[in-house]
């Protein structure tokens, strides 16, 4: 069984956002407005956040998504089981149990797990460019990164009409494909020989907020020599 | 019991058997339909790819746009793009939003009246190209005329645009390419060779940064965010160490080892600092230098007079042992590079190649070399044109604007309506509603990016000869046409020599005209993987070349469905050869300190030489942030999020302050602060950054007008106008006062 994790080299990573771009096209999320962004409403399943690390002499931009933990807090509190952890080690959120209660959004300690507090909307004319790949959250739920799980369901399918097994190339994420400084590796950690399992275990890798025990798949190689 | 039926068997029975013949049809008619929606749902979902190529800068990077039932529902890098090479920025997938932007121009239209609230009226194409016609004719003869401006792309389209309004007798302007403002001239001046400087920072094992946003957007955005990620950690047992300096924190001073606070105008007198150090402590090669350079006793007598660690210290605050230390240490690595932003000062720009000269990172791997091309001709500068215009000292009769990046350049006019006041006629090529459209008097609607023809020449970066081709992407989606077809329509309504230099009625025309010359230059590739390119390189070193196709019809094939074209051959050694001349070499020499009389006027200095205004005591520095800094749509909701990030103020101006500075105002995060110069005010959130110079605050400028698309008008606020009557200058006196 794959577990899948993700490796972002923070001494490549230059913060210029290209991931979130890509993530918001291909996971359909909606455009905010001054206002919503005003309250902390942005729809970013990865943003940018400023991190105060070790050795640095000034905080670091750090791209942060939901660290796909392996012990998440999120998904103790949910008395749904709207999200849970899936038998790949992501962190899936179903979306049709979730009843708004908010409470994994509270739990999370990374702060990425996001509340829709309206019904998403595009204008009439840009309907057009959502990805059919992917539902639309309606109000009152609560949504996350799932590291394009959709692209693994139809990663799979076409293995599998070829009749051959899932190669590593197969399944990457939008973020991971799209960054210009080739600093995300995806891939997976079970796997002793593919590049991301080599890299998560390299001198350089932290997790952020180890500490506390969350045990996330989302791995950071830190900065500096 | 009798066998005979009864009559009650006889009705279940008749009944059954009518029953089932109806069920039955019913039955085989319901399949039917379920057969026919089942193949129906077959043809829907379907997935398919198409290259293209991204104009929202100049790089022109090839993107892969993913259609599903021919939609455009994503955009990513084209793989074999040998720029882009699979990756993009923020700014070239927002591509995707241009296409389905609900605020695009709808077809061609013109104003109602002039003056007051622009209103516009839809208007057949025919009648828009014969009004454009006829006041083209009769500005023809007129003093000065019709100015034209455009983003100073190259390629046959451009080609067809200048020839065109050459035929027409127009003065063309443009917004120039990155290298060709300061780079490409100084490095004429320099070595004498005429080349674009290629920087190979992958392979440098140390790059000092005088203010270049090699992590932002410098040159070309995704080949230097590789470029930065493979310097960083190409090879896994070196890392490359990046010293910034720069007059804010940037995102590459965010990034850097070593960030030094220098003002912009001080930076030229730290770079011939550290060149004085060189020389000093005999860190150069002198025999190698005097061989090339003819004036390099004088070079060194002007550094060691004028530059001494000292002077420099107390010109630029950096304290002696840093100037020491950063000279050794540029020396101490095996492949140094110094890097310059592209708009620098001449003074920064001279100072910057003439280290790279005494580093001896000219022609070397992890260095800096030339990459030959034709002389370009001399352009006018489209925001010095439309400041004349704007300022009365030009009166053409008629102005023409292919797009807005001559109207968003920092040191454009500043109020572009004043722009439609002086001249009697505007035209717009733009697809959007933005600065052009909001003045123009008649708007002729191009193609959106996804929906053109394209073969461009990208700027300059790349060692290799790289051009992107590609037909359109996606269909047609509102009542635009294509450059090459507008240009066509216009020069048969005017007619004479202008409908005679039109050899074409098509974009398409252009493009597959471009790419047979491609097919018969017996050189170079469709766009091919990395490593086929770098085989094709090694043969063409070798003095071969293997042809991609049997036949022309099939080499053009190949290069639309690759998305381009590339010849990798380069030559490395092209800066030494132009210097074998023998003594051509011509380094710069630097006057003495102060910085008012080294640095250029265009950087700053002019805010530092003015005596200090009391009422305005801080030097206001403009600069772009990279996801704003597009020549194309500026409606793009999904790169105003972007903006302030990681300092969480998306969808907003922000001026950076100093701690000091923001300790006397009480400046927390979030906390909004008012701008004032001598000419208006500003409202914008304040972001405090540690080691910011006292006396110097940074603002953002942002693509945003009131009469442009809906996302654009959220952000409302033109700060140009702080800088009134001299938009030339980068920084302004301003006071700053929290709200």
């Amino acid at each position: 069984m794959s577990r899948w994790g993700l490796v972002i080299d923070l001494d490549r990573c230059t913060g210029c956002q290209a991931c979130v771009v890509a993530c918001k096209h291909e996971n359909n999320l909606p455009f905010s407005t001054p206002e919503t962004a005003d309250v902390g409403r942005l729809m970013t399943w990865i943003q940018l956040v400023a991190a105060d690390l070790p050795g640095r002499p000034m905080p670091s931009s750090l791209p942060l998504m939901c660290q796909q933990c392996d012990r998440p807090p999120c998904t103790d509190v949910c008395p749904t089981s709207a999200t849970y952890l899936n038998p790949e080690g992501i962190v899936a959120q179903i979306y049709p149990r979730c009843i708004g209660c908010r409470y994994c959004t509270n739990a999370c300690p990374y702060a990425v797990k996001i509340f829709n507090w309206t019904e998403p909307e595009w204008p009439e004319s840009m309907a057009g460019m959502r990805n059919p790949d992917v539902s639309a959250r309606p109000k009152g739920v609560v949504e996350k990164c799932t590291f394009c799980h959709h692209r693994l369901i139809a990663a799979r399918e076409r293995a599998r009409v070829a009749g051959r097994e899932l190669a590593p190339e197969d399944y990457v994420p939008a973020c991971v494909q799209i960054c210009p400084a080739e600093a995300m590796t995806f891939g997976d950690l079970s796997d002793p020989h593919s590049d991301v399992a080599a890299l998560a275990s390299g001198p350089r890798a932290f997790r952020w907020m180890e500490e506390l025990g969350t045990q996330p798949k989302v791995v950071y190689l830190r900065e500096g020599e | 019991m009798s066998d005979a039926p009864s009559r009650r068997d006889f009705l279940v029975y008749s009944g059954a058997a009518i029953a089932g013949v109806t069920l039955g049809e019913t039955g085989r008619r319901w399949l039917g339909r379920m057969d026919e929606r089942a193949a129906g749902w077959r043809d829907r979902g379907i997935e398919t790819f198409a290259v293209s190529v991204c104009r929202e800068c100049l790089a022109g990077c090839g993107i892969r746009v993913r259609l599903v039932d021919g939609v455009p529902v994503k955009i990513d890098g084209n793989p074999l793009c040998p720029i882009a090479r699979g990756r993009l920025c923020a700014k070239g997938q927002a591509a995707l939003e241009s296409y389905f932007d609900p605020d695009r121009l709808l077809g061609p239209a013109h104003r109602i009246a002039r003056g007051g609230p622009a209103r516009w009226e839809p208007l057949p194409w025919k009648d828009a190209v014969a009004l454009a016609a006829d006041k083209i004719t009769r500005a023809a003869g007129t003093p000065d005329g019709i100015v034209v401006v455009a983003a100073d792309e190259r390629g046959p389209e451009a080609e067809a645009w200048t020839r065109v309004w050459r035929a027409a007798g127009a003065r063309l302007a443009w917004t120039p390419q990155p290298t060709a403002v300061r780079l490409r001239p100084r490095l004429r001046h320099l070595t004498g060779a005429e080349a674009d400087p290629i920087f190979d920072i992958e392979h440098s094992s140390y790059v000092l940064s005088f203010g270049a946003p090699l992590a932002d957007d410098w040159l070309s955005g995704v080949w230097a965010q590789r470029s930065f990620g493979r310097f960083r950690r190409g090879v896994a047992s070196s890392r490359g160490r990046l010293v910034q300096i720069d007059g804010r924190r940037s995102a590459t001073a965010r990034k850097a080892d070593e960030w030094l606070a220098v003002a912009p105008d001080q930076q030229s007198a730290l770079a011939y600092g550290i060149a004085s150090v060189l020389f000093r402590e005999n860190r150069v090669d002198r025999e190698r230098l005097a061989s090339v350079a003819g004036n390099l006793g004088n070079f060194e007598h002007q550094l060691l007079t004028y530059y001494t660690p000292d002077n420099v210290a107390s010109e630029t605050g950096v304290p002696v042992v840093t100037i020491l230390r950063m000279a050794r240490e540029l020396v101490a690595t095996p492949r140094p590079l110094v890097i310059v932003e592209a708009g620098a000062s001449v003074a920064l720009v001279d100072a910057v190649l003439s280290l790279n000269v005494l580093i001896g990172a000219i022609d070397r791997r992890g260095g800096l070399f030339g990459r030959g091309d034709d002389p370009l001709p001399e352009r006018d500068d489209a925001a010095a044109v439309l400041r004349d215009v704007a300022e009365g000292r030009l009166r053409p009769s008629v102005l023409v604007f292919a797009d807005s990046s001559a109207l968003r350049a920092l040191g454009g006019p500043n109020r572009p309506e004043t722009l439609a006041e002086r001249v009697p006629f505007v035209i717009s090529f733009s697809p959007y509603v933005d600065e052009a459209a909001a003045i123009a008097d008649v708007i002729l609607p191009a193609d959106v990016p996804l929906e053109r023809w394209h073969a461009m020449v990208p700027a300059a970066a790349l060692g290799a000869e790289v051009i992107p081709v590609a037909a359109p992407a996606v269909k047609r989606r509102l009542d635009t046409r294509d450059t090459g077809s507008l240009l066509h329509a216009l020069a048969v309504a005017i007619g004479g020599p202008v409908e005679a230099a039109c050899s074409w009625t098509s974009s398409e025309d252009l493009v597959r005209a471009e790419v047979k010359r491609l097919a018969t230059a017996k050189r170079g590739t469709p766009f091919v993987t990395t490593y086929e390119t770098e085989w094709m390189q090694q043969l063409e070193s070798g003095g071969w070349w293997a042809q991609a196709a049997d036949s022309d019809a099939a080499f053009s094939d190949r290069v639309l469905a690759s998305g381009g074209w590339v010849d990798p051959y380069f030559d490395a050694g092209q800066l030494t050869e132009a210097l074998r001349g023998g003594r051509s070499l011509s380094f710069p020499l630097p006057e003495a300190l102060p910085s008012a009389q080294i640095a250029g006027r265009a950087t700053g200095a002019d805010a530092a030489a003015e005596p200090p205004d009391t009422r305005f005591p801080i030097a206001l520095v403009a600069f772009q942030p990279a996801v704003a800094a597009t020549s194309g749509n500026a409606n793009l909701p999904a790169l105003f999020e972007l903006l302030g990030q990681p300092d969480g103020v998306p969808w907003s101006l922000w001026v950076e302050i100093g701690s000091e500075l923001a300790e006397r105002l009480g400046v927390q995060a979030r906390t909004r602060v008012r701008l004032t110069s001598a000419h208006a005010s500003l409202d914008v959130m304040a972001v405090r950054v540690e080691g910011m110079p006292a006396g110097v605050a940074a603002l953002s400028i942002v693509p945003g007008a009131q009469t442009a698309g809906r996302w654009s008008r959220l952000i409302g606020k033109d700060p140009r106008r702080l800088w009134g009557n001299d938009p030339a200058a980068r920084a302004c006196a301003v006071q700053i006062a929290r709200i």
